[in-house]
C-alpha cells in the first residue's frame, strides 16, 4: 500500500481502521479492512456492488455494526468501547457524541422533509452542539452560499432538485464542523445533468483541505481529486494507491476488470 | 305502518332535557375516552417498537387483549367485574359544580383503554411510514435517540396519523353507546328510557340515529378542514409520501 498522498504525509491520523470484519448472518461482508486516513486527505473507495465499500463507510459512522477489528476517529473508537480488551457496543448517547465530528452525506440526501433548508442546516448545531441560533443561522447562510444555493434558505426539500438537495445535505453536514466527511455514493441517485454541480462542491471542499472518504463510481472525480484510490473486492482491499497508479497501471485483476467495466 | 310525524319532529327539534343531557354525556364520554386513548397510544406504540423484549411483549399483550375481546365485555369487566372482585370500585366524584358518576368514569376508562390499543397501532404505522433515511441522517448529525424521535420522526409521523385518528374518533362516537350497558345515561339509554314510557320506538330511534349522523358528519367536516389546512402548508412530494403512509395506516385501522 502506498499510504497517504504527498500533500498529507505526516499529518495526524483522522480515521484508523484495523482488521474490520462484518458478517450478515453467515455471509462475510467485510473481511479484514485496514485503512488510515490523515487530515486533509481525500480517499476514494471504489469497487463493484457487493464489494463492501458502502458497508465499510457506514461502519465508520457506526450506522452499521461490525464484529471484529476497530475503527477510531480522532483517536476514539466509534460505537464501541474497550472492556478488558473486548470491544463492547456503546450507549446510544455516547455513539451520538462521537458522530458529531463525522459528517455523512447519503446517496438519497435524506433532508428532513418537514423542515425548510435553513432549519435542516441549523437544527444539529443548535440542538446538538448548543450553538446560539443567530450564530448558527448566519453560518448556515454562509454554507448555503458556499454550495451555491444562497437563495434557497426558505425552500422545503421537496421543492428542490436532487442536485440542490444533495448540496444542502453537504451544507447540513458541514454545519457541525466535522473532522471528516463521508460520502456514500453522493451522485448515484442524481440525474446526469446534476452530477456535475455536486462534484464541483465536493471538489471545492477537497481543495479547502477537508478530510474526505468518498464511495463513488465517478472515476473522473477519483482521478482528479483523490489523493488515494482504494479498491475493494469481496470485503477486502485489493489495491490502493495514488489515482495515477491505480488507474494508469492497475495491478490487481479485479481492478483491471472494474476499470474496464466502468471506462468502456 | 303508523309513523307519528309530529312526535318525530318534536323529538328531533325540541328534544327534552334528558335527551340533551344524554347528548352531552355521549360527547363527554367520547372526548374523554379519545383523550385517554391518545395518551396511552403513543407510549404504547413506542413500547411495542422498543428493543427491550419486556416492554415490547407487554405492549403486544395489551394490544392483543384490547383488540381481541369485545368492547362491551371490557366495559362490564371494568365496572362490574373489578368491583365484584373487590379490586376497584368507581365512586361518584364531585368538585364544585362538576360531578362525574362512577359508571361514567368506568365507561370513559374502558373506552379509553380500548382506544389506546388502536391508537398504538396507528401511531406505530405512522412512525413506520417515516423514511428510515430520516433517522439515519439525524443519527449521523449526532442526535441522541430521544431528540430524533421528538424533532425528526414524530412531527412527520403525526401528519400521517391524523386521518386514521380522525376516523377512529368517528368509531368512538358510535361505540360510546356501549356504555349504556353499565347504566350511563348517554343518548341510547335516554332514548330507551323515553321509549319504555311512550312506545314510540320507530320515531325515537330515528331521532337517535339522526343525532349520531349529525355528530359524525360534523366531525367529518371538521376533519376535512384540518386536513386541508395541513395540506396547504405542505409540498407535493412530502404530501404524496405522507398520503401513502396515511393510506397504510387507515388500511391497518380498518383491518383491525
Amino acid at each position: 500500500m502506498s499510504g497517504a498522498g504527498v500533500e498529507v504525509v505526516g499529518a495526524e491520523v483522522v480515521i484508523a481502521a484495523e482488521g474490520v470484519e462484518k458478517w450478515f448472518g453467515s455471509r462475510k461482508i467485510l473481511n479484514g479492512i485496514d485503512l488510515m486516513v490523515r487530515r486533509g486527505e481525500v480517499v476514494v473507495l471504489i469497487g463493484s456492488s457487493g464489494s463492501g465499500k458502502t458497508t465499510f463507510l457506514r461502519c465508520i459512522d457506526h450506522l452499521e455494526t461490525f464484529q471484529a477489528g476497530r475503527i477510531e476517529v480522532n483517536g476514539h473508537p466509534v460505537g464501541y468501547h474497550d472492556r478488558r480488551g473486548r470491544m463492547v457496543e456503546d450507549r446510544e448517547a455516547n455513539i451520538a457524541r462521537r458522530r458529531r465530528d463525522i459528517g455523512m452525506v447519503f446517496q438519497r440526501f435524506n433532508l428532513f422533509a418537514h423542515m425548510n433548508v435553513l432549519e435542516n442546516i441549523v437544527i444539529a448545531p443548535v440542538r446538538v452542539r448548543g450553538e446560539p441560533r443567530g450564530e448558527a443561522e448566519r453560518r448556515a447562510r454562509d454554507l448555503l452560499a458556499r454550495v451555491g444555493l444562497p437563495d434557497k434558505a426558505d425552500a422545503f426539500p421537496a421543492a428542490l432538485s436532487g442536485g440542490q438537495q444533495q448540496r444542502v445535505a453537504i451544507a447540513r453536514a458541514l454545519a457541525m464542523r466535522p473532522a471528516v466527511m463521508l460520502f456514500d455514493e453522493p451522485t448515484s441517485a442524481l440525474d446526469p445533468e446534476m452530477v456535475g454541480e455536486v462534484l464541483a462542491v465536493m471538489r471545492d471542499l477537497a481543495r479547502d483541505g477537508m478530510t474526505m472518504v468518498v464511495v463513488t463510481h465517478e472515476m473522473g472525480f477519483a482521478r482528479q481529486v483523490a489523493h488515494r484510490v482504494v479498491v475493494l473486492d469481496g470485503g477486502r482491499i485489493v489495491e490502493a494507491g495514488p489515482p495515477e497508479r491505480v488507474f494508469g497501471a492497475p495491478e490487481h485483476p479485479r481492478t483491471q476488470a472494474l476499470l474496464g467495466a466502468v471506462l468502456h | 305502518m303508523h309513523f307519528d310525524w309530529s312526535y318525530f319532529w318534536q323529538q328531533l327539534f325540541h328534544p327534552g332535557g334528558a335527551f340533551l343531557e344524554g347528548l352531552w354525556i355521549t360527547i363527554l364520554v367520547s372526548l374523554c375516552g379519545q383523550a385517554i386513548g391518545l395518551a396511552i397510544g403513543l407510549p404504547m406504540a413506542l413500547a411495542r417498537m422498543a428493543r427491550m423484549p419486556v416492554l415490547s411483549y407487554a405492549a403486544r399483550a395489551y394490544i392483543l387483549a384490547m383488540r381481541g375481546t369485545p368492547l362491551l365485555v371490557q366495559i362490564v369487566f371494568i365496572y362490574t367485574g373489578l368491583a365484584a372482585a373487590d379490586l376497584l370500585r368507581f365512586h361518584d366524584w364531585q368538585a364544585g359544580p362538576f360531578s362525574l358518576a362512577g359508571n361514567v368514569q368506568a365507561g370513559i376508562l374502558a373506552l379509553g383503554l380500548n382506544e389506546g390499543a388502536y391508537m398504538a397501532e396507528i401511531f406505530r404505522a405512522g412512525i413506520d411510514a417515516v423514511d428510515r433515511g430520516q433517522t439515519e441522517a439525524a443519527k449521523a448529525l449526532g442526535m441522541p435517540p430521544a431528540m430524533i424521535l421528538r424533532r425528526i420522526v414524530l412531527p412527520q409521523a403525526l401528519r400521517v396519523v391524523l386521518l386514521p385518528i380522525g376516523n377512529q374518533f368517528n368509531i368512538m362516537l358510535k361505540n360510546s353507546t356501549l356504555v349504556s350497558i353499565i347504566g350511563v345515561s348517554e343518548m341510547l339509554l335516554v332514548t330507551e328510557t323515553i321509549n319504555s314510557a311512550t312506545f314510540r320506538t320507530f320515531e325515537l330511534y330515528s331521532v337517535l340515529a339522526i343525532y349520531f349522523l349529525a355528530l359524525t358528519s360534523v366531525w367529518s367536516l371538521a376533519l376535512r378542514w384540518i386536513e386541508r389546512r395541513m395540506d396547504a402548508g405542505r409540498t407535493q412530494a412530502d404530501s404524496a409520501s405522507a398520503r401513502a403512509g396515511a393510506m397504510a395506516a387507515a388500511a391497518l385501522s380498518e383491518a383491525a
